[in-house]
């Protein structure tokens, strides 16, 4: 699917892959939030994200807010999705 | 204002920053097919949104609004349909320089009590084409159909897989929601369409805007013009929607020679005459000396309407109220725009002093918009329209319909006409989806020849004067 998640510790890394639209983005969204305690950082890996709806963009906000700055991420984003963030104003997300 | 309204306003612009982040990654064909769903949902509900809107605002006709909202939808959806605003646009090998359309970001557009509904889904169309989301702002007394418009676009823009959140609108918002909402760093542009107090705050909100000057159309029917055609364009034109674009004439003027000739074909056409008294008392009805503006209550109103308003009894089917003047100006109210039924009628003495007149009408508060005459004569139109300061000059046909475009004649079809910095403008244009783009440039290496010829050294010898250095420039060129 969209998600594959790899743990080390307090360190969760979500490789995220193909289009995060509305639809798959509802499906993702239960899931990611069932990663809970004792998780205290989480990375997004966007390696293979190729776009990313709203819904996914609030995602991201969400996660960024429940986890605190420097404890979540979004690492290794296509320039396109870079530029998403940029954009959205949502740059503070973005390692790299 | 009040912490939870200005907080509802942050959360509506920040949804509308998310949107045009998504919105970033569509192409052209992901991006005509929005517009596609959008143009015909709009063009689907044309007679209901009409009726809503001439229900809610009370101004207008229905059976008009159906024509605004087919010129919004359809019209301009065809001058839209193969317009390239994604990526990379145009080529030029020649000059080496290649063009990139970018989107510009979210945009507010205010919206009219006049032309509600065609206006809200014209901006969207033109919004969405290039790529950008749009934050519907509308008059209060047009708020419901104003934001069924909206509603029905975005619910079409998102069955064709829009980003959420590309269309918003202000529900039930204050003038002052507006204003905060201007200011903010995150807005990209205005799109505003109303009275010049809005359209001056737009213009110093910080934020760049496209707005539109107030029109004062004078129509000039020359001596060499088809009188009864004239006359029956004027008619038609004047009396569209009972008066209500901002385009449609507002002051008539005829040379002496002719005069009697067009009275009488006018009065054929259901047009009456007022006489002093009679004029006197419109002019208490459809001027508001406070505001020294028309006023509210006559806007596009029925001219039977207006007419017992002003406590006149006018024979059944008369199309027209037509006030006979002398002077204009401030000390004249019915020289000034009136956007109903109601139009100043003004007799020259030759060509010369015609053309005076308009100057006159033109630069009393309709600088930058919209100038008409009527003739068969080159000469003649040529330097009416040089004479005139208007974004649009137009010949042989109604103004109203003439100047939004598509129908009449080639302009681009559009709700939102430039005025010129006279008109506290940016542009003359008709405002379309191309104004809603920051074009990128790559340039290519393509040395200037002449330059290269030349070189520098020259440059260094003090003696060598501009008459040298163009001669020297230009040699063998």
């Amino acid at each position: 699917m969209n998600l594959r998640t790899e743990s080390t510790g307090e360190l969760v890394v979500c490789h995220l892959s193909g289009r995060l639209d509305t639809i798959v983005s509802l499906a993702l969204e239960p899931k990611i939030d069932q990663i809970t305690p004792p998780v205290k950082q989480m990375d997004f890996d966007f390696s293979e994200v190729d776009y990313i709806s709203s819904s996914f963009l609030r995602i991201c906000l969400k996660k960024f807010k429940e986890l605190g700055e420097g404890n979540f991420w979004i690492s290794s984003p296509k320039p396109d999705i870079k530029k998403v963030f940029k954009i959205a104003g949502l740059e503070k997300l973005v390692k790299g | 204002m009040e912490e939870n309204k200005k907080r509802d306003i942050d959360e509506l612009l920040e949804k509308a920053t998310f949107a045009a982040a998504i919105f970033n990654q569509y192409d052209q064909e992901q991006t005509d097919r929005i517009v596609r769903a959008v143009y015909k949902a709009g063009l689907n509900n044309r007679v209901r949104l009409a009726k809503m809107a001439a229900e809610e605002t009370q101004m207008g006709k229905w059976e008009d609004k159906v024509k605004k909202n087919i010129v919004a939808t359809q019209y301009v959806y065809e001058n839209l349909k193969n317009q390239k605003t994604v990526g990379i646009i145009s080529e030029n090998e020649q000059t080496g320089i290649v063009e990139i359309a970018q989107p510009i970001g979210p945009i507010l557009a205010v919206t009219p009590v006049t032309n509600p509904t065609s206006t809200t889904l014209f901006k969207i169309l033109i919004a969405l084409k290039s790529r950008n989301p749009i934050i519907i702002s509308p008059h209060r007394r047009a708020a419901n159909c104003s934001i069924e418009a909206a509603r029905i676009c975005y619910e079409a823009a998102l069955s064709a897989d829009a980003p959420e959140d590309c269309i918003q609108w202000i529900s039930h918002g204050s003038r002052e929601e507006t204003q905060y909402l201007m200011q903010q760093e995150k807005l990209a542009l205005i799109l505003a369409t109303g009275g010049a107090g809005l359209v001056h705050e737009a213009y110093s909100s910080g934020t760049p805007a496209l707005g539109v000057g107030a029109g004062n159309v004078p129509v000039f029917i020359e001596k060499s013009a088809d009188i009864p055609f004239a006359v029956d364009q004027l008619i038609r034109s004047k009396t569209f929607d009972n008066g209500t674009i901002c385009a449609s004439e507002q002051a008539l003027v005829v040379e002496k020679e002719i005069a009697g000739m067009v009275k009488e074909e006018m009065k054929q056409q259901g047009a009456y005459f007022l006489n002093p008294e009679e004029t006197e008392a419109v002019e208490k009805v459809a001027w508001s000396a406070g505001s020294q503006s028309m006023s509210p209550d006559i806007v596009g109103q029925p001219v039977g309407k207006i007419a017992s308003m002003a406590g006149l009894h006018i024979p059944e089917g008369t199309t027209l109220l037509v006030a006979p003047l002398e002077k204009i100006g401030k000390e004249e109210p019915l020289s000034s725009e009136i956007l109903a039924p109601i139009l100043a009628f003004y007799e020259a003495a030759d060509f010369d002093d015609a053309i005076r007149k308009c100057i006159d009408l033109n630069y009393h508060g309709g600088i930058g918009h919209t100038a008409s005459i009527f003739s068969s004569d080159e000469e003649k139109i040529k330097k009416f329209s040089i004479m005139m300061n208007a974004g649009r000059i137009v010949v042989n046909m109604p103004s109203s319909q003439g100047a939004v475009g598509f129908m009449y004649n080639t302009l681009e079809p559009s709700l939102t006409l430039g005025c010129g910095t006279y008109g506290k403008n940016i542009t003359t244009d008709n405002i379309s989806a191309r104004h809603l783009l920051n074009i990128q440039r790559i340039t290519r290496r393509r040395m200037n020849e002449r330059m290269v010829n030349l070189g520098f050294d020259i440059y260094f010898d003090e003696a060598a004067d501009a008459d040298k250095l163009e001669k020297e420039f230009n040699k063998n060129y």
